[in-house]
């Protein structure tokens, strides 16, 4: 075992001037301005009634108290002057920027999110935990005569395993008399068509809603049903006849969009109730059974691979680099069920768990839910990670660049045979890039070519094993190694490297 | 005399009442989920007045009844 003492290094600090945020640009009543690590919300006039309703409607005030709805507040004159004077100055030196706009009726300052994550990258569970979040918001201000114009999950995100509500600018009056939730068809296309494709047809949330923003299309849906399932629960109600109706609906023309309007407050009100149980239904019916099996889930305690006492080891020297580095991010790669991002949690720190099973992710969810672990489990392949997407490819980051250097450290345990196997990349290349998101240190696990588990992976991609021990590395990789271990039984090695 | 139905008809109905049919270009894609919100909330909408209407009744009995075992009335 070598053991050597190196400095960690400090993780980069990029101080950036204030600017629209590339994403907000939908919503008339205001748009969101980045100013380093802090987050404002220019309102308009026309948003106004629309933010102090966020701000204050007490049927909120429960949300609020469990942290579901995004913490925000207002910012008083002064400071709202700062700002403001800061991005006006920043506008009229950047040539790129939007052009100057009427100054803002009013700025909120809304609090981060630790990372972000989009609903192409979470597993079915946490997409349904998000619809159901949705629903609680529409009904709970439905007793204030209030609703969500919206009902996209592009409007929350997670804060570890915790649904958190981000649109301030989504809550509206409403009129007493419309049975109507105008936003339903945007949920049934976002949650409801994507999770039903996940469990009925396979597609995964990222196949579904990476490309389609706005989610899938009832004829979407009906046809990957196949034609006799359509005709029968849930795809019947939820898809095939709205698919069937849809030539009726274009003979009403505008007649369709008129609004309707009950003999009383408590019919519309019945009436909305009975669309929100019925949604509700339909989720929790489109995500019965959504951590399923794979192959993947149940790998830790089914590890026969580890000798009882290499098992040891390992856990004890993770557990020994993360109570010696004291972390507060980490990224755990090829996370599974998260037996050591629940670990890194317990000295301290905030997981961005990362696998491309849908399923281990689902179950890791559901495990830091329960325990109220900062872990946020996400379905992400490293060989072909996120893009960025949507407008100009400016809406949603890319998984690298939200990656790269927001971590002190990084875990790929077991993981860097079978990115190699799938991406035919060097040893080296690997490490190096995966230490690009570590901004102090990178623990490997390298397995080597003899290993049966490491053939396995090469088998099935018809490739060579490739040697994966550390002397195989570059040396000024290996100049950076810390400390390493040798899990004699198994024939694999642990790797500290400082980043 | 008892009536026949021709089954090539029967299937052509079936066929029709089955089939989904696509959509023109430069529909809003989300009508037909609108529609049917519209239908099933006039449906919900007439559960409730038929909720009202019967408790109503069941009121108006129950009231009726009280008074009559009132022994002031």
């Amino acid at each position: 075992m070598t053991a050597r003492t190196r400095s960690f290094k400090a993780p980069p600090q990029e101080p950036a001037p204030p600017a629209f945020h590339p994403a907000s640009f939908r919503d008339p009543g205001g748009r969101l301005v980045e100013w380093g690590d802090r987050l404002f919300r220019f309102v308009n006039p026309y948003g106004v009634e629309n933010a102090r309703l966020f701000l204050n409607a007490r049927s909120l005030d429960a949300f609020r108290d469990r942290e579901s709805l995004v913490r925000t507040r207002m910012l008083p004159e002064s400071e709202a002057d700062a700002v403001l004077r800061a991005f006006q100055a920043a506008a009229a030196t950047d040539h790129d920027s939007d052009p100057a706009t009427a100054p803002p009726a009013l700025i909120l300052e809304h609090e981060c999110v630790p990372f972000s994550s989009y609903p192409y990258e979470w597993p079915p569970a946490m997409l349904a935990a998000a619809g159901h979040l949705t629903l609680d918001l529409a009904e709970s201000l439905l007793s204030e005569g209030l609703g969500l114009k919206d009902a996209t999950p592009f409007n929350i995100m997670f804060n570890g395993p915790r649904p958190v509500f981000l649109d301030a600018l989504s809550v509206e009056r409403r009129d007493p008399l419309d049975p109507l939730w105008i936003p339903m068809s945007q949920f049934e296309r976002t949650f409801i068509y994507p999770l039903l494709a996940r469990k009925y047809c396979g597609l995964t949330l990222a196949q579904s809603l990476a490309w389609c923003r706005e989610g899938l299309e009832p004829e979407h849906i009906s046809a990957l049903a196949g034609p006799i399932r359509r005709w029968f629960p849930p795809f019947l109600t939820n898809s095939t006849l709205p698919t069937l109706l849809n030539r009726r609906a274009e003979r009403c023309g505008e007649a369709l969009y008129y609004p309707r309007r009950t003999s009383s407050a408590e019919q519309a009100r019945f009436v909305l109730e009975r669309t929100f149980r019925r949604l509700r239904c339909s989720l929790r019916h489109a995500t019965r059974g959504a951590n399923p099996h794979s192959i993947w889930t149940g790998y830790h305690g089914a590890a026969c691979h580890y000798s009882e006492r290499d098992r040891k080891a390992k856990r004890d020297f993770v557990n020994q680099v993360l109570a010696e580095t004291r972390p507060t991010r980490v990224l755990d790669l090829g996370a599974n069920e998260g037996e050591y991002s629940l670990m890194a949690t317990v000295q301290g720190a905030s997981v961005v768990a990362v696998d491309k099973d849908d399923a281990v992710a689902g179950r890791l969810w559901s495990r830091a839910a329960e325990q109220s672990a900062p872990v946020l489990p996400l379905v992400v392949d490293l060989t072909a990670p996120s893009p960025a997407l949507g407008w100009q490819n400016q809406e949603t980051k890319s998984f690298v660049s939200r990656g790269f250097g927001n971590f002190d450290g990084v875990m790929a345990l077991a993981l860097l045979h079978h990115l190699e196997a799938e991406s035919s990349a060097s040893i080296s290349h690997l490490v190096s890039s995966l230490s690009r998101f570590a901004g102090r240190w990178l623990l490997l696990e390298m397995i080597d070519r003899e290993d049966p588990v490491s053939q396995r992976a090469y088998r099935k991609r018809s490739a060579a094993p490739r040697p994966t021990a550390t002397s195989y590395l570059d040396p000024s990789i290996r100049s950076q190694i810390i400390r390493s271990l040798d899990l004699t039984d198994s024939g694999r090695q642990l790797v500290l490297l400082a980043s | 005399m008892a009536m026949t139905l021709n089954p090539l008809v029967l299937i052509s109905l079936l066929v029709s009442l089955f089939l989904a049919r696509p959509a023109f270009g430069y529909t809003d894609p989300g009508s037909g989920l609108l529609l049917w919100q519209i239908l099933a909330a006039a449906a919900i909408g007439a559960l409730f007045q038929f909720r009202r209407a019967w408790r109503k009744l069941l009121f108006w009995r129950r009231k009726d009844g009280n008074d009559s075992q009132n022994p002031l009335v």
